[in-house]
């Protein structure tokens, strides 16, 4: 490319996009160190499992046997082989163990990727809920302000007394604390936005969506079924319990004799017949009597901590169904009120504030009712922010299985 | 400029006896009069529209507008047939024309704002200049409406060159006008439909001051009304015959005995009276909720004990004495009043006080010397 060219084309201020969830999803999953972290141990138990089930070593070795030192030559001198041999599926539930773990692994990587998705998912509504409310506490303390002059004014002309005066100063006063909280809210908000993503100096920018995206319709029961289903932490408890079982399977093959073979091979230097009696082999062979441990107390042990597991599994059904429980019924009642405010509330104390407005304008009301329903319409769009903040944390709660940290 | 009204007061000792003497001055307590100077043959007279810092009663400030630091403004007093001319100055922040309320005068002189004339803008100033070829009680007015009601009114008395018979020995003026003041404001709301602080030449009772006159004299009261409210005015101990109205003077004989006028809107009236009977008489609008200063329900702790059986009684509180003498001051036209004399006097109210001479000159004589009376 043409050097100037490209050095026009660089200098001008990449126009970002607004920020987006899907993006920022995405960015969260490749980037989160708790992602990371799970997704280690994976690896780890990945390995493990690469390692289980393998054979135990041969043992050579050397002998020097029959040893008489009055008679010459004497002795045999040689060397052995020796190998356990599991019997009795130790090796494959070694390895069935392994797998488990991999499994319950795998099912706490999801379970993580499901929580980061929940924070990126919550933190970034709860983000474009504390934009407007910004927003709207700047509006509100600008009209605060407007209010104040206006009663100067009143008062100026007879119609408001002082107490309305000191009642505006000190309502303005409060809208001024009210705006300096949401500015900190609202940082505060970038800020655990930044950290769900993984990039903690992400800095304001617009955001793709807005509040009036409107609310999903959820059914309860389809809803309820996915998040069982989908439910990172059930995953995870299933896990456990899997890993569990392999292991009751591998304390009953604990018992099971291994057989120990070994071979040797010698050269006796005795004489007999005048010579040397020369090569010698033997063979011995032996199995474990499981008389005295038959690993009762492991047995027992593992199939306790898999009766454990099972009910822990169940547990966690129950908590995830509970949580679903009061998400749900947060979701409910959150969208109704959201609903009820954009379709009736608002529109009216819109159009209320609307006709104090045009008639002010025209010269035939007076101004105080204009800065009272303005005031009352942006008090109610606080009271509709608050409702969409809560039906967004229960909508990505229940969009993300309940993977509620 | 009250030292006119003094005078004219002063000036007659005796009823006239010939039917060409002129007539007596007005007083108009409370309120000054305007002084004028001579231009040839033309009286001359300066008028300053503008805010006004008054005191209903003592410690109730208000800021209205009037003209030359009063409200009501100045009394102007001529005679029919005089040239006069006003130079009105606004000294407003808002635009503004008077109207010469009765009186007839070429319409360029008129004072309605964007008819006869464009309305003065602040720091400017219209001249007025008219013969006047009426006798009467006229008045002055802003003719935009709500400066009316922020108190631009004032007295316009035109004399006739020789009293009307029978000659009165007194005559005065009373401007009725109704406010409506937050308790914490000093300003008056002239948007609000009911009032609370009801006005006699800019006092309301307890600090009115009292019209006083010489038993056996005859007496004029002009009463004129700018306002919202019509009132009822009403004059206790004797009967009185209505002799004007803001068109001047009426056709007599004066037949109908009264002792209750309705002052209307826009109206004036001229009231007479022979003052036969000695005492303190209230003059007063027979409206009730205009015998209050600052009219406010009484009900709680200050009033009412809950345990007491007045608490059990229907409708109670009801009315309160409070008698402020202190309120009225000390003025020589109060020598001799009783304590507690305020007990009952509030808002639209004053006293007509029928005095033997020996009480008059003592009056005179203190307010000569601008001696206060002896408590
Ligand atoms: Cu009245």
């Amino acid at each position: 490319m043409n050097l100037i060219l490209w050095l026009a084309l660089a200098g001008v201020p990449a126009q970002s996009a607004p920020l987006d969830l899907a993006t920022l999803e995405a960015q969260a999953l490749q980037r989160h160190p708790a992602i990371r972290a799970a997704a280690a141990e994976v690896d780890a138990a990945k390995a493990r499992a690469k390692q289980a089930g393998a054979w135990v070593n041969p043992v050579i070795g050397a002998s020097a046997d029959e040893l008489r030192p009055r008679e010459q030559p004497s002795g045999v001198f040689g060397g052995f082989i020796q190998q356990t041999i599991p019997l009795g599926g130790k090796l494959s539930a070694a390895k069935g163990v392994a797998a488990s773990q991999v499994g319950e692994a795998e099912a706490r990587l999801a379970e993580s990727r499901q929580r980061v998705l929940f924070d990126v998912r919550q933190r970034y509504y709860a983000l474009v809920v504390a934009e407007e409310r910004l927003s709207v506490a700047k509006e509100l303390a600008a009209l605060a302000a407007r209010t104040v002059e206006m009663t100067r004014q009143l008062i100026n002309v007879g119609i408001a007394d002082r107490p309305d005066q000191l009642g505006a100063d000190a309502e303005a006063a409060r809208m001024q604390a009210r705006l300096a909280e949401a500015q900190t809210f609202r940082l505060a908000a970038w800020q655990r936005l930044g950290a769900a993503i993984a990039d903690p100096a992400l800095a304001p920018q617009p955001l793709a969506q807005s509040v009036s995206e409107a609310l999903p319709v959820l059914d309860r029961a389809d809803t309820l079924a996915r998040v069982l289903a989908e439910s990172g932490a059930v995953a995870s408890a299933d896990g456990a319990l899997a890993v569990q079982k392999s292991l009751v399977t591998s304390e009953k093959a604990a018992v099971r004799p291994d057989l120990f073979v070994r071979g040797d091979a010698g050269g006796n230097r005795e004489r007999a017949d005048g010579r040397a009696i020369g090569p010698q082999f033997g063979v011995e062979a032996g199995v474990s009597i499981p008389l005295f441990n038959r690993n009762q107390g492991g047995i027992a042990s593992a199939t306790s901590l898999a009766i454990g597991a099972a009910a822990s599994a169940e547990a966690v059904r129950l908590d995830v169904t509970a949580a679903f429980a009061s998400a749900f019924a947060e979701y409910e009642s959150a969208r109704a009120l959201a609903e009820s405010y954009r379709a009736e509330i608002l529109p009216k104390a819109r159009l209320a504030y609307e006709l104090h407005l045009a008639k002010y304008q025209e010269m035939v009301a007076a101004y105080p009712p204009v800065l009272q329903s303005e005031r009352s319409l942006f008090s109610m769009t606080e009271d509709y922010l608050a409702a969409l903040d809560r039906a967004w944390t229960a909508v990505s709660a229940l969009r993300t299985a309940m993977a509620v940290r | 400029m009250s030292a006119v009204g003094v005078s004219a007061q002063k000036a007659a000792p005796a009823r006239s006896s010939s039917a060409a003497a002129p007539p007596v001055g007005v007083v108009t307590p409370d309120v000054p009069h305007l002084p004028f100077t001579m231009d040839g043959g033309t009286k001359v007279f300066r008028l300053r529209a503008e805010p006004v810092r008054t005191e209903f009663v003592p410690g109730r400030v208000v800021d209205a507008w009037g003209f030359n630091g009063s409200v009501p403004g100045p009394t102007i007093e001529a005679t029919e047939g005089d040239r006069v001319r006003i130079i009105m100055e606004n000294r407003l922040p808002e635009v503004f024309a008077p109207h010469w309320h009765g009186l007839e005068v070429p319409v360029e002189m008129d004072g309605t704002p964007g008819i006869s004339q464009p309305p003065i803008a602040p720091g400017e100033s219209f001249t007025y200049e008219f013969t006047l070829r009426q006798n009467g009680t006229f008045f002055y007015h802003s003719h935009m409406a709500m400066q009316e009601m922020m108190g631009m009114i004032g007295f316009f008395i035109v004399h006739p060159a020789a009293a009307h018979q029978p000659a009165v020995d007194r005559d005065f003026g009373i401007c009725l006008q109704e406010w409506m003041i937050h308790p914490n404001n000093t300003v008056p709301n002239t948007l609000a439909m009911e009032f609370n602080w009801l006005t006699m030449n800019g006092k309301a009772a307890p600090a009115t001051t009292p019209i006083v006159v010489k038993r056996g004299e005859r007496v004029r009261i002009r009463l004129i009304n700018m306002g919202m409210d019509h009132h009822p005015i009403h004059l206790h101990g004797m009967q009185f015959v209505v002799t004007g109205t803001e068109a001047g003077r009426a056709a007599g004989p004066f037949g109908m005995r009264e002792n209750t006028v309705l002052v209307g809107v826009a109206q004036a009236r001229d009231i007479e009276f022979v003052a036969s009977s000695p005492g303190d008489w209230m003059l007063h609008c027979h409206l009730p909720h205009h015998m209050m200063n600052q009219m406010a329900s009484m009900v709680g702790p200050m009033m009412v004990d809950p345990g007491a059986p007045s608490a059990k009684v229907s409708g109670y509180p009801q009315d309160m004495w409070m008698p402020m003498d202190h309120l009225a001051g000390k003025k020589p036209e109060l020598l001799g009043l009783p304590a507690n004399w305020t007990g009952a006097m509030m808002g639209m109210m004053t006293l007509v006080r029928v005095v033997e001479p020996a009480m008059f000159d003592e009056i005179a004589r203190l307010r000569a010397a601008g001696r206060e009376a002896r408590s």
